[in-house]
């Protein structure tokens, strides 16, 4: 994945021209044939670079476009094991309800986008699916269920700061985000992701 | 101020986005959506194993290509340009086939009933095709509000983009964002061929570049969420009349700008 | 037979690491070890008290049985096959200690329970009830399963004779515990106690299915 300054104050837009394929015996010489325009000198071959900064629907002015496959390379294992995670053959400690997963997908979505590194995850049983990230000795967990997500931030000797189910309460979304921001702080965000990462918060907070 | 006619100019892409929150036993199904709208079978449909990365239903009509990707929290239907003419960038035939496009997706997103939609987003673009990027500045800034003042120059990558939100009834007072934006962009063409399994690789499987320096005008009209927070979840929910009416205003909100660029028809 | 008044809280408790072959990716968080169910008054988990499996043989032993068991009650694709990794080891007083800790204000009690399981007679319950009028019971779960790795020691690796031809074997993906990566012993005198503890209860719990067993006999052969 290669990376490159963006402009901060607009997404360029990228779309997929056409991709003819599927049926091969209606294309001459048995050949599928792709075609992908990307904006601004990204040179796109085969996979795609990640182009830009998805802010979060929640708080960007401008909706940015998404072109398929795009996906973080660490995104993608964590897809494929969310996936895992709904087979209806595996393990019942492994397994997770349907509306459970769904928050979580959304919940992995809105980090990807804002640009955070890729969480582990495990599972209490099929009510949640936990996030987590380790910086050296911390510990921060995102405990999504179907209609809520907890925050949790801990040390090797004591728990930090909780954020509990809220109740409309937009401080304790704040919390939410905040907790995330301390930890991200000390993370390095990779460069294409720095401003999102401001951006996301800051407005968050401004917001508030 | 500008040209009464822009014929140079040329729609590239159109798209209707909506954003939803879980809440849903599944995510939506992008082939039920895409029928929804054209009525038909896609050409082409993906759906990936990985519960992170899109799926998508592809299509094509006459005059451009159609698609609607889905992906957690979000659903996009697309109108795109079917190929790329030798001399110029992929352009879509014309603004009234974008148009007439876009005025069929917000028809059917009013028929879906889609729940937990908290945000919606409409996005046209216009594109002149330059041999050179002080043509393509000069040609922004042709179209660029005069009160500006901007002097064209030799400079590469221009950009400028301004927001001139308003307060929507439909979206419950709530602000909507009217983004505008002219760039002069370098789009990058690769087309390669890829052989049917067990066939070797021959000459058309070598991708070809192609580049254009295209002027571009975008429209970004989309509805900023309310923060309010249920269950620590955003939970404002636009209901089916909220979204056809915002997108509906919308559509005509980046007509209007269209038209008095303009661009034509 | 209920022995819980006699889980100290220096007593070790064992956490098996059992893994689907399939979940060996980098995605998948070690704390997964820890697997709470939720009851009326909160959730429960399982754990191995030291007490009752006085050497690391018969603590693996257990958890060779336990993934066996596993595999028989379902019919599972050679990928999703259950394998015995290894233990993470903790004292009963960390998970004791939970009740009252900063941070978990919503346990009202964490209670280590002597519970023989499926003939296992060193099984715990490892009980955490909470306040009434809590509605978060999954992050509370977050909270301790964070607590109790982070009082863990380990892994001890092991490959259970059935596994012997895995290669690699799934242990090979076991995180080192955050508190010690090496198992704690008792000193030698309360090991000595221990074992013989564990001699005295197995052969009382010998002697006591066998009477079980001849009542519900002849209760059998003289009805009513």
């Amino acid at each position: 994945m290669s990376t490159y300054e963006v402009t901060p104050i607009y997404i360029q837009s990228f779309y997929v021209q056409g991709t003819e394929q599927i049926d091969q015996r209606a294309l001459a010489g048995n050949v599928q044939t792709h075609s992908y325009v990307a904006a601004s000198g990204i040179p796109v071959v085969g996979s795609f670079a990640a182009p830009f900064n998805y802010l979060s629907g929640l708080t960007s002015n401008v909706v940015p476009v998404i072109g398929a496959g795009e996906l973080r390379s660490d995104y993608q294992e964590l897809g494929s094991a969310l996936t895992e995670m709904t087979r209806v053959d595996i393990a019942e400690e492994w397994k997770v309800n349907a509306p459970v997963l769904e928050a979580a997908k959304f919940v992995a979505s809105q980090l990807a986008a804002g640009g955070f590194p890729a969480p582990q995850i495990f599972n209490h049983g099929p009510l949640s699916i936990v996030f987590t990230w380790t910086h050296q000795a911390d510990t921060l967990y995102l405990t999504v269920s179907a209609d809520k997500v907890s925050a949790l931030l801990s040390t090797p000797e004591r728990i930090k700061r909780r954020h509990q189910s809220p109740l409309s309460e937009m401080a304790e979304q704040k919390f939410l985000l905040m907790s995330l921001h301390s930890y991200a702080s000390q993370y390095t965000i990779p460069l294409n992701s720095t401003s999102s990462v401001e951006l996301f918060f800051s407005s968050a907070e401004s917001a508030t | 101020m500008n040209e009464p006619l822009l014929p140079d100019w040329k729609p590239l892409a159109g798209r209707v986005t909506l954003f939803y929150v879980p809440g849903m036993a599944a995510s939506p199904s992008t082939l039920e959506l895409y029928k929804s709208v054209w009525h038909s079978d896609p050409d082409n449909f993906q759906k990936s194993d990985n519960a992170l990365a899109p799926t998508v239903a592809q299509g094509k009509l006459s005059a451009c290509g159609i698609n609607c990707t889905v992906q957690p929290g979000r659903i996009d239907f697309n109108i795109t340009p079917l190929e790329a003419g030798k001399n110029s960038a992929p352009a879509i035939e014309s603004l009234s086939v974008l148009n007439e496009q876009l005025d069929r997706i917000v028809a059917a997103v009013a028929t879906l009933n889609l729940a937990n939609v908290n945000r919606i987003a409409l996005f046209s673009q216009m594109g002149k095709t330059c041999r050179s990027y002080p043509e393509a500045n000069d040609a922004l800034i042709k179209i660029m509000p005069a009160a500006l003042g901007t002097r064209a120059g030799k400079w590469e990558d221009l950009i400028f983009q301004i927001n001139e939100p308003y307060v929507s009834p439909d979206a419950g007072g709530d602000r909507v964002n009217l983004n505008q934006n002219w760039s002069a962009r370098k789009l990058q063409i690769v087309t390669f061929g890829m052989p049917e399994i067990g066939q070797p690789i021959n000459m058309a499987s070598v991708p070809k570049f192609v580049e254009f320096i295209v002027a571009t005008y975008s429209i970004d009209i989309n509805n900023a969420v309310s923060p309010v927070i249920i269950n620590g979840m955003n939970l404002t929910k636009l209901t089916a009349q909220q979204q056809t009416a915002l997108l509906r205003d919308a559509l005509k909100r980046s007509r209007d700008k269209f038209s008095e660029i303009g661009f034509a028809q | 037979m209920n022995l819980s008044c006699f889980v100290a809280d220096q007593d070790y408790l064992y956490r098996h690491a059992i893994r689907p072959t399939a979940f060996r990716g980098k995605a998948f968080d070690p704390r997964k070890l820890f697997y709470f169910r939720n009851d009326q008054h909160g959730f429960e988990g399982s754990a191995i008290w030291d007490t009752l499996a006085p050497n690391l043989d018969l603590v693996h032993a257990y958890g060779c049985r336990l993934a066996a068991q596993r595999n028989s009650s379902t019919v599972a694709k050679p990928k999703d096959l259950q394998v015995y990794c290894g233990v993470y080891q903790f004292r009963a007083s960390d998970f004791r200690d939970l009740k009252g800790l900063p941070g978990l204000e919503e346990v009202a009690d964490a209670e280590v329970t002597h519970r023989i399981e499926t003939g296992e007679i060193s099984h715990v319950a490892l009980k955490i009830i909470v306040a009434a009028d809590w509605d978060d019971l999954e992050g509370t779960k977050t909270a301790v399963v964070d607590r109790l790795w982070q009082a863990c020691r380990g892994p001890d690796k092991y490959i259970c004779k059935s596994d012997e031809a895995m290669d690699p074997h799934p242990n090979s993906f076991l995180s080192d515990a955050p508190h010690s990566t090496t198992l704690a012993s008792s000193p030698m005198i309360l090991h000595l106690i221990k074992r013989l503890r564990f001699v005295i209860f197995l052969t009382l719990y010998r002697l006591y299915r066998k009477l079980s067993a001849a009542a519900a006999a002849t209760s059998i052969s003289q009805p009513g």
